[in-house]
């Protein structure tokens, strides 16, 4: 997820895992309940009404992102992420952001490896002109050689500041090839430099004319909006486009690590060692939702905060770590997986950590969990779709990210009921999953490190 | 880094008004003499509250700096009879989630929970600014993840540019000191000096109280004065003195193997009660403070492809406000970025920006009010940033009319009068061998 300006905090909220998408489950009451509708030409509609301030947030997300790059064209979908902002016949380069601020809107944009998507947030009332907006850059948009030389030194300096310095990110970029070996997701969402160097104006526009069609995006609005008036709307902007042609998106199987593979990380910036570890793991692409749910409840009783299993055992009992987390990424159109990421107690070493995490997961994998246990998180679960529902902005993208995966709105609402119906042996057979050869990477300090 | 400790602040700029939402806000006094705001909302089964304690890192002792961050991390770690273990379980059981930050100025807090939760909810807030513990098990184990956090904000060259430029402009005075504390300071930190802080630190004249949520104002106000009926009515703690920051003009390299310099710049400018300030904020958003819409991301990002993120707002500190920019460009130009920052600067406060410059900045203040009313926490924090900065509940209702008298000519002569480009001081982290800075102190 790499979004087109340095990150403000609220755009950290904006990838929602699973464990939100909970949220979505209409149990009592309904959560979003969402109005869903397809256009004549294969456009998707998410409307959700939110009615407790006159504003709306509205989404463009289109199902392509880093993953379906051309090989040797690594950070192509993130660049043209950049470019869609360099103009069109009706609106010249640079003024989209400008048109959207002069009327009290933010706008931006962010590219995954499963999707690219763009957003305003504005007053309501502007609401059909942030459509038209999107709508005209959707099928027109056009760009100068210079706009996009100038683009291309930005997105390198955006490579340079998120990755290249910062040695955590530079392990996680060699992290990710070692577990995705020659799957697409092995490629750094932003693209390696040199390729990036590589890419032409031709490479995007190319890029843009086979994945930007109507039939390939979602159209997501929340907030003060009926869905007659959203509908009315898009027709008579989104529903002028063309069907285009847009390929079938492939996500090959991949080879599940052979044995135990591990990445050291050294640089002279690097002051505190770090362990990380992942394995493949299902997602709502590979996977039904129960056995996803599986997961995701896993993540939470290993490493969801100060009462879950690796930290009581790791930083509270046995003080080898100061900090352990784990999550499962399962929203994707491929494989998912896995990751428990710990940072040592001085003193103490990764191949400890290591060990620590392996002890909990076998533990699961042979006893299970207990029955309080889950039904705590499974509470915590529950408690967090009230939440999500008071956020006008993060929580209804769930929705549309679902569905730019690949997966559908009706998987996500089944979620919670899922949640609710695993048994202690689920969790056992997902844990048991994860004792196979992981991927670990290992920062370590430099040697002259205070 | 440096957004963290600005939120507090800058939030009632931001803000929508809260009067603009569902229901209006209610400005109640509690019978034992508790101040809050409150926003009822029974859309939804939850509460949010905010508070803010004035003072913060900037009144630590000199050698106890780090010690509001380290509270910060503490009053979830068992207070009362219930131990530290016992109260996360609390936490966890009761789905409530409740925590807590320093900044130079401030200390806040935040707690989310579901309505039905609420009195336990309120009554582990009141254990915890009441009768926090700090044992030493937590205290141990919060003290080695500062500690560790310090070592992590050493690989960052922007955290690191950001203590280089406090340090470099007040010498003499608390805000030169890093919040996070030091190795040093952090490890002197005792058990007793928590006791003293939270004594000092936690009492109802620095308090200020926002809540929305699912709960009727006459439920609140018993839980108002349960909650923080017991803390002490007043404090000794002595405030921040009135400070200059030390402006050279000078640039000052710390040198870090990365391939991306960062550099942050800093001059004056007027403080959240300056008459000048709103008209000073619409001078900004031109000039730096307006993401794609500034004249610093079109000359550096757009036209040049020299920067991902180059920016300058306002950060009005209590004894001291301040304007801060950032920039990061590739090791070889980071001079040009500066070169051009400082042209920038120097243009707009000869001419100012143009009429329609003004009018789009103030179209952009006044219709982005409400964009912040897309959740309970963040209007909560609106009701706690309006009072903390004197400002009365229909302030941003006003905001707008405020703006729309404010004259292009009034923003010209407030650039004019606040510019100040040759006292621009600048801290850069990145590869020094590599950089050209030979022309950086001069525009």
């Amino acid at each position: 997820m790499r979004p087109r300006t340095p990150p403000r905090p609220f755009v950290t909220a904006i990838v929602v895992g699973l464990a939100l998408l909970l949220t979505t489950r209409p149990a009592a009451a309904k959560v979003f309940d969402p109005d869903v509708f397809t256009l004549k030409n294969g456009l998707t509609v998410v409307v959700v009404e939110n009615h407790r301030a006159p504003i709306v947030s509205h989404m463009v997300w289109y199902k392509v992102g880093a993953a379906d790059e051309p090989a040797g064209k690594t950070g192509l979908a993130h660049l043209l992420e950049h470019l869609m902002f360099k103009g069109t016949s009706a609106v010249p380069a640079g003024r989209f952001s400008r048109i959207v601020a002069e009327r009290g809107g933010i706008d931006n944009a962010m590219t995954s490896r499963d999707f690219t998507a763009y957003y305003q947030r504005i007053a309501a009332e502007h609401l059909p002109l942030v459509i038209k907006l999107e709508a005209d850059r959707m099928a027109h948009l056009k760009l100068a050689e210079a706009d996009f030389q100038s683009e291309s030194e930005v997105v390198r300096e955006e490579r340079r500041q998120r990755v290249e310095n910062e040695p955590g990110a530079m392990l996680s970029e060699r992290l990710s090839m070692a577990l995705w070996m020659n799957h697409p997701y092995a490629r750094p969402i932003g693209g390696f430099d040199s390729e990036i160097r590589g890419l032409t104006r031709a490479d995007a526009l190319a890029f843009h004319k086979r994945w930007y069609a109507p039939e390939n995006a979602i159209l997501l609005v929340a907030g003060d909006v009926t869905p007659a008036w959203v509908r009315e709307l898009a027709e008579s902007t989104f529903e002028r486009i063309p069907r285009g042609q847009t390929p079938k998106r492939l996500r090959p199987p991949v080879e599940a690590p052979a044995a135990d593979i591990r990445i050291a990380f050294s640089a002279p910036t690097v002051r505190q060692a770090k362990w990380y570890r992942t394995t493949l793991a299902p997602s709502c692409g590979t996977a039904d939702g129960k056995t996803v749910a599986a997961f995701e409840v896993l993540a939470e009783i290993l490493g969801g905060g100060a009462t879950s299993r690796l930290y009581r055992a790791m930083v509270l009992d046995d003080k080898l770590a100061v900090g352990v987390s784990a999550s499962h990424n399962g929203m994707a159109l491929g494989p998912g997986n896995f990751s428990v990421a710990a940072t040592p107690m001085p003193g103490h070493t990764p191949e400890e950590l290591s060990a620590a995490v392996e002890k909990a997961i076998a533990a699961i994998a042979r006893d299970g969990v207990g029955a309080d246990e889950l039904a705590r998180v499974t509470s915590r679960l529950l408690a967090e779709r009230v939440f999500a529902r008071d956020d006008l902005f993060a929580a209804p993208q769930a929705l549309a990210q679902a569905l730019a995966v690949g997966c559908s709105i009706a998987t996500i609402e089944n979620f919670g009921d899922d949640v609710a119906a695993l048994s202690v042996d689920d969790i056992r057979a997902a844990a048991r999953t994860l004792t196979g050869p992981t991927a670990q990477g290992i920062l370590t300090p430099a040697e002259d490190a205070p | 880094m440096i957004r963290r400790w600005l939120l507090p602040i800058l939030l009632c700029l931001l803000v929508a008004p809260a009067a603009r939402a569902a229901q209006p806000t209610q400005v109640m006094v509690s019978p034992g003499g508790i101040t809050a705001w409150l926003v009822e909302d029974h859309a939804n089964p939850m509460i949010s509250v905010s508070l803010v304690f004035r003072g913060g890192a900037a009144a630590d002792p000199a050698n106890r700096t780090g010690l509001s961050t380290l509270v910060s991390g503490m009053l979830d770690e068992g207070a009362g009879e219930i131990d530290s273990r016992a109260f996360q379980d609390r936490l966890d059981a009761l789905n409530v989630s409740l925590g807590f930050s320093a900044a130079r100025d401030s200390f806040s807090g935040g707690m989310e929970t579901l309505s039905a939760n609420r009195n336990a909810a309120f009554d582990l807030l009141r254990l915890a600014l009441t009768q926090p513990r700090f044992d030493a098990e937590p205290l141990e184990r919060m003290r080695a993840a500062f500690l560790t956090r310090l070592r992590q904000r050493q690989e960052s060259p922007s955290a690191r540019a950001a203590d280089a430029l406090f340090a470099s402009l007040f010498p003499d005075h608390p805000y030169g000191r890093p919040t996070q504390g030091t190795p040093e300071s952090l490890r002197a930190i005792s058990a007793a000096d928590l006791h003293d802080f939270a004594r000092r630190r936690f009492t109802r004249d620095r308090l200020i109280v926002g809540i929305v949520g699912d709960i009727a104002a006459t439920e609140l106000a018993r839980l108002l004065d349960t909650t923080f009926g017991g803390l002490p009515a007043t404090s000794d703690l002595p405030p921040v003195p009135p400070t200059a920051p030390h402006l050279t003009g000078a640039t000052t390299v710390t040198t870090m193997p990365v391939p991306q310099a960062v550099a942050l710049f800093a001059q004056s400018g007027p403080g959240r009660a300056d008459p000048d300030w709103l008209a000073f904020q619409v001078m900004m958003y031109v000039l730096g403070d307006g993401g794609f819409s500034s004249r610093l991301t079109a000359e550096i990002r757009e036209k040049r492809g020299l920067a991902y993120g180059v920016d300058a707002e306002s950060t009005p500190l209590a004894a001291a406000p301040l304007v801060i920019g950032s920039v990061g460009t590739q090791t070889a130009k980071i001079g040009e970025s500066l070169r051009l920052i400082r042209s920038e600067w120097e243009k707009m406060r000869r001419f100012g920006p143009t009429d329609t410059e003004v009018a789009k900045a103030k179209s952009f203040l006044s219709g982005s009010l409400p964009l912040r009313l897309n959740s309970s926490p963040a209007i909560a924090r609106t009701l706690t940033a309006l009072p903390y900065n004197g400002l009365p509940p229909d302030e941003l209702d006003n905001r707008a009319a405020v703006l729309a008298a404010i004259t292009p000519e009034r923003v010209r002569a407030v650039a004019a009068r606040w510019l100040t480009p040759e006292a621009l001081t600048v801290t850069v982290v990145g590869d020094a061998a590599g950089m050209t800075l030979t022309t950086l102190t001069k525009p």
